[in-house]
């Protein structure tokens, strides 16, 4: 009875209504829209992360990011250098770990003839790479041990990398330059798309021993990958890793460490936590047009309530409480703005579907589409709270009219 | 023999306090209704007839003295109860209508029902036997603005009867009617009066005030004359 007398003064000026709920609509399609996208991208790091093992553990100079110092400090961090390797391979020091494969990173233009790339170059091992990403060449060979101890300068591209280059024309064997060194193809990788963030088409790999020493001239990586023995728990393996490099740097406490390392486990955590709090920070902001949204339903029902005085005077007249009429007009603004929130819902439910479709057909991201159902109920939720905050003033208004004064009203 | 009394108003008075200036709509009112009487008020604009009106309807509060409804003093009911007897034991028809634009006849005559405690399924029977003795019934689903002034008017007695109150209390209801529309509503009143139903009717005509029994007239907020009405309309004997 109340819905169908909210939704008959409704729909008596559906134009209006429509307007009045844009606010609305507005806020949860950007609230819905930020947690579904949070939550998917989050799921797709999560689980690509889980397609890559939970034998691992990355090694950062630094302390462990909490701050934004101290993520620069990590970025720049040079603490980690190859005494610490070689204290790490040693088995009686962390007898988990099975393979250390130190990273730098180089940035830079390679260019062959005209062409020129910008590409992602990893210093890197080349089965680093194959154990981690289960990436190996298409076309012609890796690297070896030997290329690394020997610094050659050779390199396995991506597929546009070796397109952007070399058209399409055969590319082992050719050599491009980089900071003033050729480099020799020896590899391509067949096109992989995009993987944790990263185009795996648009890399190179060179030894890493190459990128550091004679590319970038430098003593200290930026990361260590570790593989772990699988039967090895990666707790203990982690607490020997640290012990290890305590000792090759001469620490005496946890608390000043210049290296942080970080198991699968934690890299999820970290993720979470960061997702959160972006979510958060987002959410809050879509929030600001929920509110100017409430003031909007807020003013229409204040219009409205002054436009149905005689109504209400009826109403009082043929014996409505004022609880009856405090009732009705709250029922017309939740319906309002739940009706808001389920057009927000339904739209960010179509932009999700449309944004995972694009990173699907046109960035090859394995990226499915996702809408988690407490975003569909944080949505509703809060349109319906907003609905209930903003009408209580009106509604009020509307019950405490004298039904003399009301009946009167010109 | 006498009757209970329905409506029993002593020493009435309302003062309408603005500011520092105080008007007196009604003093002194005392009288006594009993079930099954026609009664009309009458006297000049602003001699408190509406005022006294919304007081007997429990719209409004006396400033002084003592209303009884039914033998219960109002001063003494809540506002909840109040209302669950503007619901149930009181029909209001106003001279400006009051109908809801938006909603058919009845729609309209439903209204009342929605505050009442009668089981919806009853609600559309109801309306249309409602709507059966104002003699509306091939008008229900019209919206009022395709209504002509006294179909308006029996609609609004319809809404009024709809909870099958003891009393009708009506402001002008022909004071927007022409005098052959005005006088077939009163008609309808009449027979309404006939079947048993207290009626109360406030207007400024003769002629409207000739259909009731009784006539208190006002001047100045004062009863000044309460008396049987002589006129011919009345063939049978209270
Ligand atoms: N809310 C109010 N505040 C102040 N004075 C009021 C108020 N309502 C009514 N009055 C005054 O009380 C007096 C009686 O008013 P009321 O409406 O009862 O007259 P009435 O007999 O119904 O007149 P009419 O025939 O014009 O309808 C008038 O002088 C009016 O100005
Ligand atoms: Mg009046």
């Amino acid at each position: 009875m109340l819905l169908q007398t909210a939704f008959t003064s409704l729909l008596a000026n559906p134009g209006r209504s429509l307007l009045t709920i844009l606010g609305i609509v507005i806020g949860i399609i950007a609230i819905v829209l930020v947690i579904a996208l949070g939550q998917g991208a989050q799921n797709l790091i999560v689980s690509e992360l889980e397609n890559f093992g939970a034998n691992f553990i990355i090694i950062r100079p630094g302390r462990q990011p909490d701050t934004p110092t101290d993520i620069a400090e990590s970025i720049l961090g040079d603490s980690i250098k190859e005494k610490d390797i070689f204290a790490l391979r040693r088995p009686e020091n962390a007898p988990g770990v099975v393979s250390v494969d130190p990273a730098v990173l180089v940035t830079g233009e390679a260019t062959y003839q005209e062409n020129i790339f910008r590409p992602m170059i990893f210093g890197w091992t080349a089965n680093a790479m194959e154990d981690g990403f289960g990436i190996r060449p298409a076309i012609g060979t890796t690297f070896t041990d030997e290329d690394i101890r020997q610094r050659a300068k050779v390199a396995i591209i991506g597929a546009t990398m070796k397109e952007e280059l070399f058209g399409s024309s055969d590319a082992i064997g050719r050599s491009f330059k980089l900071r003033g060194h050729n480099i020799r193809v020896i590899g391509v990788y067949p096109p992989s798309g995009q993987i944790m963030s990263f185009n795996m088409d648009e890399i190179a790999i060179v030894p890493y021993s190459t990128a550091q020493k004679d590319i970038l001239g430098i003593d200290y990586y930026v990361e260590v990958f570790v593989r772990t023995d699988p039967d090895a728990d990666i707790e203990t393996v982690a607490e020997d890793i640290r012990a290890t490099l305590r000792e090759s740097h001469g620490i005496t406490a946890a608390a000043k460490d210049d290296f942080f390392v970080w198991t699968q486990k934690d890299i999820v955590n970290r993720l979470g936590l960061i997702t959160q709090t972006l979510t958060l920070f987002l959410v809050a902001i879509a929030s600001i047009s929920l509110l100017v949204g409430g003031i909007g339903i807020m003013n229409i029902m204040l219009v409205s309530v002054t436009e149905r005085t005689h109504e209400i005077g009826l109403r009082k007249a043929v014996g409505a409480t004022n609880s009856n009429i405090m009732r009705q007009f709250l029922a017309e603004s939740i319906i309002l703005t739940a009706t808001g929130g389920l057009i927000g819902t339904g739209i960010a439910a179509a932009l999700v579907f449309i944004i995972t479709w694009i990173a699907q057909t046109q960035y090859q991201i394995a990226w499915p589409f996702y809408l988690p159902p407490f975003a569909i109920l944080l949505g509703i939720g809060m349109a319906t709270i907003v609905g209930l905050v903003f009408g209580i003033y009106p509604a009020r208004k509307a019950a405490l009219k004298d039904p003399i004064v009301s009946l009167r009203y010109e | 023999m006498s009757q209970p009394n329905l409506i029993e108003v002593k020493n009435v008075a309302k003062i309408y306090q603005e500011d520092t200036v105080a008007t007196a709509a009604l003093t002194n009112i005392s009288f006594n209704v009993t079930e099954g009487e026609f009664i009309a008020i009458m006297g000049a604009s602003g001699s408190g007839k509406s005022t006294l009106l919304h007081i007997l309807g429990l719209l409004d509060h006396p400033s002084q003295g003592i209303y009884r409804l039914n033998n219960v003093n109002t001063a003494e009911l809540t506002d909840i109860q109040r209302s669950r007897i503007r619901n149930n034991k009181i029909g209001f028809v106003f001279q400006a209508f009051h109908l809801l634009a938006r909603t058919s006849v009845l729609e309209n005559v439903m209204l009342p029902l929605q505050y009442s405690s009668l089981p919806r399924s009853q609600h559309i029977a109801r309306a249309k036997q409602a709507l059966a003795q104002v003699d509306m019934t091939h008008r229900i689903d019209h919206k009022p603005s395709q209504l002509s002034g006294g179909e308006k008017q029996r609609t609004c007695i319809a809404r009024a009867l709809v909870t099958q109150p003891q009393v009708l209390l009506a402001d002008e209801p022909t004071g927007n009617l022409d005098s052959i529309t005005g006088n077939t509503v009163m008609e309808l009143i009449d027979h309404l009066h006939k079947q048993g139903l207290t009626i109360i009717v406030i207007t400024h005509e003769t002629p409207t005030a000739d259909y009731a029994q009784r006539i208190i007239k006002l001047r100045d907020g004062q009863i000044i004359s309460d008396q049987l009405s002589q006129a011919r309309h009345h063939h049978y004997q209270k």
